[in-house]
């Protein structure tokens, strides 16, 4: 009875324990797993564009054979590894700039950076449609002035990098952040005395202790960059279609949502697929 | 050196704060441009278009809309997520990894897969897309938040006190009412906040199942999107950057909410 | 008359036996002390009686009813937890009457026991603040008001006063035993302190690996162990290990592995059998001379001296035999220096003979 958290030590197998857990499981299995099951059903179901007898893979075989959508494909996965990278780049040394800021400036500098997550891709993105496009207030100055050539940025992949690195980067900073503010200063101190220079404690003991919020922040920024559809929508468009927007234009115009539903497993099944390689890599990496 | 490396930094986190808030700051600009083409450098200041806002009905409806569908998907939510986080957290459960992990799983679904899926089930029940699959399609999108945030809080929770409580006449259903509850309060509000905001400015997840009648203000202010770019957008979109951003600020210094570690 | 009874306790916990068959027997209006060395299994013993711990096997009665499978809330058992576990939430008063707004009584009635709760524990004018405004004495106070406000049956306390200070340990000591007898209300409480078993309790049960070792008042403990581990426990004892060599009646000599032969009082010996003599370092005497009339006296040489305030702790070897004596610090008390030769002595009513179970 001394204050803790829990009243035995032995893994309590009584199933009451477990009770409290049903309202939330039956409702995901409801609502996120049937839907699921569902969703697969139909990317196995023939439909308008193509024509079979029962249940087959052929809408995947469709979404292979068409270089259009192979071109998609690649370019979900081309833009979520460029804006993980550009995110891990721009996002690590910020936190850890952050880091060493006094606890009153560095709290309100997090609040500064959850902001535009609470505010939400839609908002922000408007804020990219202005600054992105010709006229806007960004690029009408620059090329007035000579130092742009006129280029046009919207509706291409650039645009949806830049899009994309701006939605990331508050997750990959706050996920850095807490992983590098769980280093004691102790440590930083004691490496300090040992005769380490800033950039060797960096590279020596700061790196390699922050390295799983790095991992959880690439995965974030992956998952993110590959599951995003606003940023893409808008700043890419119909022409630069990634797999997210691709369901999406499945439903919305051509109205085949055989094809969607292909389209999401697919995109459902490489993401995965990746995450799993990706970590089963790094854990490796780690032990060896 | 130390000097020249601090002003560097100091220079590098600019920057990426100026990258951070530019897109925010160009649209609140923009909002009070009298200019009516878009995007035009900055004629005068006015308030015309907040006007406006506040006398479109499309807006002012799905503005409800949206408030309703949040109000109730992060009540259902919170509720589900204070039984598991209890569950999760009070006694130590074979298998508990994988349970918590499966509660996350709508995180890792794209949002627009979590709507697209919901569409393809309700259409092969044969039913109807309603305000009911909207909220419960933003219930299932929200609830990992709610839980992480549920399960923060239970987890500076002294069990203790329950005890306590029974040794007092408390059964299990009214421990939890009096004691367990009441404390944990701070850490319910903001999981609900935080819940809330992430419903009422959800689009992909709305995308597939609105209709007329349940349309919400993300949906409508993408409708309007696909179409024209006027500072009338950007007025509304001001005003929810606006609300979030006081949220945030209440949610951060009231309720002392730590989204990342 | 039996008020609590434990009947063949048994609880595991993933693999490691907390209790083995434990029996107890607790009367009304007594104040219970359950004592042993962390792990021995009391506060275990504590929970299966509060029902926040469910037994392997085994009975717990309370007054004649069996309340095995009666949930903690239904037992009506007040609890003083270790950490006091406080509302936060609530103020004092609303601390004080939670167990009586539990039951439903009426608001007044619940004013009324809480200051009377209040008054017995003598914390009055306090009943609007909150626990963390409180010091640590007041929180406990506070606790035992809340835990003897709902009138229970029986009260637990868990190490009741280990997280006061030495000089507040002293005075709530007093304070519980005079609540006790008022309110008269019979008490188990834990605690690893032996001090504090000899000075609250009416009998003590010493526990060592979820098993009762012995069970008597505090007097009957102390001077007349029945058990090697409750002789080391108390105070500071001399274990003579070694075998019978004669018996004589209860006068049982042995030969230990020191090399001495002790002359003590033991039961159904057998000649040869393995046995341990205890002698309490206060019960030996030292010496210059050799005593003429003591049972046990042998040739020692002091090997260290340590002064501890009220008394002087010695370390002597008589042959091979490690023997401490504990002398009080009174004016005209010889002082005995490192490598001094004297006699060790103490007579055979003081040297308790007990079989040597490991």
């Amino acid at each position: 009875m001394t204050a803790g958290s829990t009243s035995s030590p032995a893994v309590v197998a009584r199933w009451q324990a477990y009770l409290p857990l049903v309202p939330a499981l039956l409702f995901l299995a409801v609502f996120l797993i049937a839907p699921l099951a569902a969703t697969v059903w139909s990317s196995l179901s023939p439909n308008v564009v193509i024509k079979f007898e029962g249940h087959g893979f052929d809408n995947f075989r469709y979404l292979f054979g068409k270089a259009y959508y192979i071109e998609t494909i690649l370019r979900t996965l081309r833009i979520a590894l460029i804006v993980t990278l550009i995110a891990l780049a721009v996002g690590y040394p910020a936190a850890y700039i952050l880091r060493d800021l006094s606890e009153r400036i560095g709290a309100t500098m997090i609040i500064v950076l959850t902001f535009p997550i609470l505010t939400g891709p839609l908002v922000v993105v408007l804020g990219w449609m202005i600054l992105l496009s010709d006229g806007g207030p960004l690029i009408h100055p620059l090329t007035q002035m000579g130092w742009l050539k006129p280029l046009r940025l919207l509706g291409t992949e650039t645009a949806i990098v830049i899009g994309l690195v701006h939605f990331t980067l508050p997750f990959v900073i706050l996920t850095v952040f807490s992983s590098l503010k769980q280093i004691p200063d102790d440590l930083l101190e004691a490496a300090r005395s040992l005769g380490a220079g800033r950039l060797q404690v960096l590279a020596r003991v700061v790196w390699p202790l922050s390295l799983p919020g790095v991992l959880s922040a690439t995965l974030i920024a992956f998952s993110l960059a590959a599951s995003a559809y606003i940023s893409p929508h808008y700043l890419g468009g119909p022409t630069q279609l990634v797999l997210t927007t691709l369901v999406g234009q499945f439903i919305l115009a051509t109205f085949n949502s055989e094809l969607a539903s292909a389209a999401a497993i697919l995109l459902l099944v490489i993401m995965a697929a990746i995450i799993f390689a990706f970590t089963r890599f790094v854990t490796r990496f780690i032990r060896g | 050196m130390k000097r020249l490396a601090g002003s560097v930094n100091s220079l590098f986190l600019v920057l990426v704060y100026l990258f951070v808030l530019g897109p925010a700051l160009v649209i609140v600009a923009d909002s009070f441009n009298s200019a009516t083409s878009f995007p035009s450098p900055f004629e005068s200041a006015t308030l015309k278009w907040y006007r406006q806002m506040l006398a479109h009905d499309e807006f002012l409806a799905s503005m409800q809309i949206s408030a309703i569908v949040a109000l109730l998907s992060a009540l259902i939510a919170t509720a589900l997520a204070i039984f598991a986080a209890y569950a999760l957290i009070r006694h130590p459960l074979r298998g508990k990894n994988a349970l918590s992990t499966f509660l996350m799983g709508p995180l890792l679904v794209p949002q627009i897969v979590i709507g697209l899926a919901m569409l393809q089930l309700i259409g092969q029940l044969g039913l109807r897309i309603g305000l009911t699959g909207l909220v419960l399609v933003h219930a299932v999108y929200i609830l990992p938040f709610a839980l992480r945030l549920v399960m923060a809080s239970l987890a500076r929770f002294e069990f203790v006190l329950e005890e306590a409580a029974q040794s007092l006449g408390a059964g299990r259903l009214r421990t939890l009412w009096h004691v367990t509850l009441p404390m944990i309060r701070p850490g319910l509000a903001s999981g609900f906040i935080f819940a809330f905001i992430l419903s009422f400015v959800n689009l992909p997840v709305s995308l597939f199942l609105t209709s007329p009648q349940t349309a919400t203000l993300p949906i409508v202010m993408f409708a309007y999107m696909e179409s024209r770019i006027d500072p009338l957008i950007a007025a509304v979109a001001s005003a929810i950057l606006i609300a979030t951003a006081v949220a945030s600020l209440v949610l951060e210094r009231v309720f002392r909410l730590r989204l990342f570690g | 008359m039996a008020y609590l009874e434990l009947k063949d306790i048994r609880k595991a916990f993933k693999g490691h036996v907390a209790l083995h068959s434990l029996s107890l027997l607790v009367r009304e209006g007594e104040l219970m002390c359950l004592l042993g060395p962390s792990g021995c299994g009391k506060t275990t013993t504590l929970r299966v009686i509060a029902g926040f711990e469910s037994a392997d096997a085994g009975e717990v009665r309370l007054g004649g009813q069996e309340i095995s499978g009666v949930p903690p809330q239904k037992r009506d058992i007040g609890v003083v937890f270790q950490s006091y576990a406080l509302f936060p939430h609530l103020t004092v008063n609303g601390n004080v009457g939670f167990g009586l707004k539990m039951r439903g009584t009426p608001a007044a009635e619940i004013e009324q026991a809480v200051r009377e709760a209040l008054k017995v524990v003598r914390l009055e004018g306090v009943g609007e603040r909150l626990p963390k405004q409180l010091s640590g004495g007041q929180q406990q106070r506070v606790a035992l008001a809340r835990a003897v406000a709902i009138r229970p049956r029986l009260l637990l306390l868990d190490e009741p006063l280990s997280n006061l200070d030495a000089k507040l340990r002293e005075e709530m000591r007093e304070e519980i035993k005079r609540i006790q007898r008022e309110v008269g209300i019979t008490m188990v409480f834990v605690t690893h302190d032996q001090i504090e078993a000899l000075a609250l309790a009416d009998r003590i049960a010493l526990m060592e690996q979820g098993r009762l070792i012995q069970i008597g008042v505090p007097a009957d403990i102390y001077e007349r162990p029945a058990h090697p581990f409750v002789a080391s426990f108390f105070g500071r004892a001399n274990l003579m290990r070694g075998s019978v060599a004669e018996v004589q009646g209860e006068r049982v000599r042995i030969e230990t592995r020191g090399g001495l032969q002790a002359i003590g009082r033991g039961r159904e010996f057998a000649v040869g059998s393995a046995a341990v003599g205890v002698v309490k370092h206060e019960r030996v005497q030292l010496s210059r001379a050799r005593p003429l009339a003591a049972a046990n006296a042998f040739a020692a040489r002091i090997v260290g001296r340590t002064f501890l305030g009220a008394t002087v702790q010695y370390a002597c070897t008589a042959n091979a035999e490690s023997i401490g004596v504990t002398q009080p610090n009174v004016p005209g008390a010889e002082c005995f220096e490192p490598g001094a030769d004297v006699f060790v002595s103490w007579s055979d009513e003081d040297c308790l003979v007990l079989a040597d179970i490991a």
